[in-house]
């Protein structure tokens, strides 16, 4: 009579696995994305991720997770991470790495000449033309989206 | 018998590595680490990666711009006040960074039409209008208004339209080449897909889906999921005063009601308001100087 492997066997084998699974991983969800000394907007910043990272979870604190990231341990507020990896699109990484800085070439780009021909087709008024590449060069910079969120009580300094 | 406990460790391993995984996203989600819809992402994300074929960013962005010039000229242009644009951008900004697509840039504007109604363009190019800023209450309204229109870029609901558009034309990839060097297809493009941006409206899903994905995205900020809801539980009394609102979105009670059983899920829903900021930036005239 053949035997398969005893329940116990199985059992100890799932813990085993359930073990090494519980150290997941998750993703950075945003460039510049902060990796904190402290579980809080005032801990000091240890490195500035970029947008898909892989971070390991050590535990979680709060509304922070304690994450351990090319070789450094800190924690990144928790609606930060993602547990799919972002598409980081065929220019995204070099664009998203540059707009916070508030420039990059295609970024800055504004209107393609694709588009422009289009204007120029279809009688778009320059009014119009121009009302585009100023929506484009409008930016709001990393500090200006920080301190907007910090008086507000928003993401990190949510209460 | 060593072949049939191979294949059950094996087996084993396979049903508690993914199990494990959904426990700790799951276990994060329903602890508000993460959010919820980041807990349930493995399996989307691989629905949604076959059903699209993607159309670069490049591209995208073409088509984008070329759409934002109609919007443009159709809806009354800029809104000439500057500290409302920086307002809008700022929020817009700020629920981009937490959705699902931070990588690309977004441009968020005010356009002068007095009608209710907000758009978004492929590539980040994402409209309010006076009409519909006049409308609201408080900032967590904008910021639920602005995380549907970014839903619908991060989830290229127009560009799934656009592919379908490809489809009927038979052409096999939409490279920016083909865009430059084929005006009469690109114009047709544009005509499609303001068509069904500004006057029939994506599919029904499609707006429901941003509803309750850009909610979350509002959320994961931090403002109270509430915002769009009660927008659309006012303007439930009113949307026959907008046309093309009417025509581009289902209708606002069928809304509420979904929107309502999506924030049940979110614990906890509520967050700041920020009703004072947005009187400040948005009613009262600027500063003297």
């Amino acid at each position: 009579m053949k035997r398969g492997p005893s329940p116990l066997f199985l059992l100890l084998l799932l813990f085993a696995f359930a073990g090494t699974a519980a150290a997941a991983s998750l993703y950075v969800r945003a460039n510049g994305t902060e990796l904190k000394d402290k579980a809080s907007p005032g801990g000091a910043v240890l490195t500035k991720l970029d947008i898909g990272t892989k971070v390991d979870v050590v535990a979680k604190e709060g509304s922070w997770v304690k994450v351990t990231v090319k070789g450094k341990t800190g924690y990144i507020f928790g609606q930060k991470l993602s547990e799919d990896k972002p598409d980081k699109e065929r220019f995204g990484g070099a664009v998203a790495a540059t707009a916070s800085e508030g420039d990059s070439a295609l970024a800055l780009r504004g209107l393609s000449p694709t588009s422009e021909k289009y204007a120029e087709r279809n009688k778009i008024k320059p009014s119009d033309i121009a009302a585009v590449k100023e929506m484009e060069k409008r930016k709001a910079t990393a500090d200006e989206i920080d301190r907007f969120l910090r008086e507000g009580k928003l993401g990190e300094y949510a209460q | 018998m060593k072949i049939r406990l191979a294949l059950m460790i094996s087996g084993l391993i396979a049903l508690t590595g993914c199990g494990a995984g959904k426990f700790v996203g799951g276990a994060l989600a329903a602890t508000g680490v993460v959010d919820e819809r980041t807990g349930k992402a493995i399996g989307a994300s691989d629905n949604l990666t076959n059903a699209m074929k993607p159309i670069g960013f490049e591209e995208e962005k073409s088509i984008g711009g070329a759409v934002a010039l109609v919007a443009l000229s159709r809806f009354g242009g800029l809104d000439p006040d500057q500290r409302l644009q920086k307002y809008v951008t700022a929020v817009g900004t700020a629920v981009a960074q937490f959705s699902d697509r931070a990588a690309i840039p977004y441009h968020f504007a005010v356009l002068g039409s007095k009608e209710p109604n907000a758009f978004a363009c492929p590539g980040g190019y994402i409209f309010v209008t006076r009409g519909l800023i006049d409308q609201l209450n408080d900032e967590a309204e904008l910021a639920g208004i602005l995380g549907h229109e970014i839903a619908h870029v991060s989830e290229k609901h127009a560009l799934k339209l656009i592919r379908k558009m490809k489809m009927l034309g038979g052409t096999a990839e939409v490279t920016a080449a083909y865009l430059d060097t084929n005006p009469d297809a690109f114009d047709k493009i544009i005509d499609e897909t303001v068509k069904s941006l500004f006057e029939k409206g994506l599919d029904k899903d499609k707006e429901l889906d941003a509803d309750r994905i850009g909610v979350d995205y509002a959320h994961r900020v931090g403002y109270d999921a509430n915002g769009l809801k009660d927008f659309l539980n006012r303007w439930a009394a009113h949307e026959s005063d907008s046309k093309t609102m009417k025509n581009t979105h289902p209708g606002a009670k069928e809304r509420v009601g979904l929107l309502t059983k999506s924030i049940e899920k979110m614990k906890p829903a509520t967050g700041p308001r920020l009703a004072e900021r947005y009187k400040t930036w948005v009613k009262d005239p600027p500063p003297p100087g």
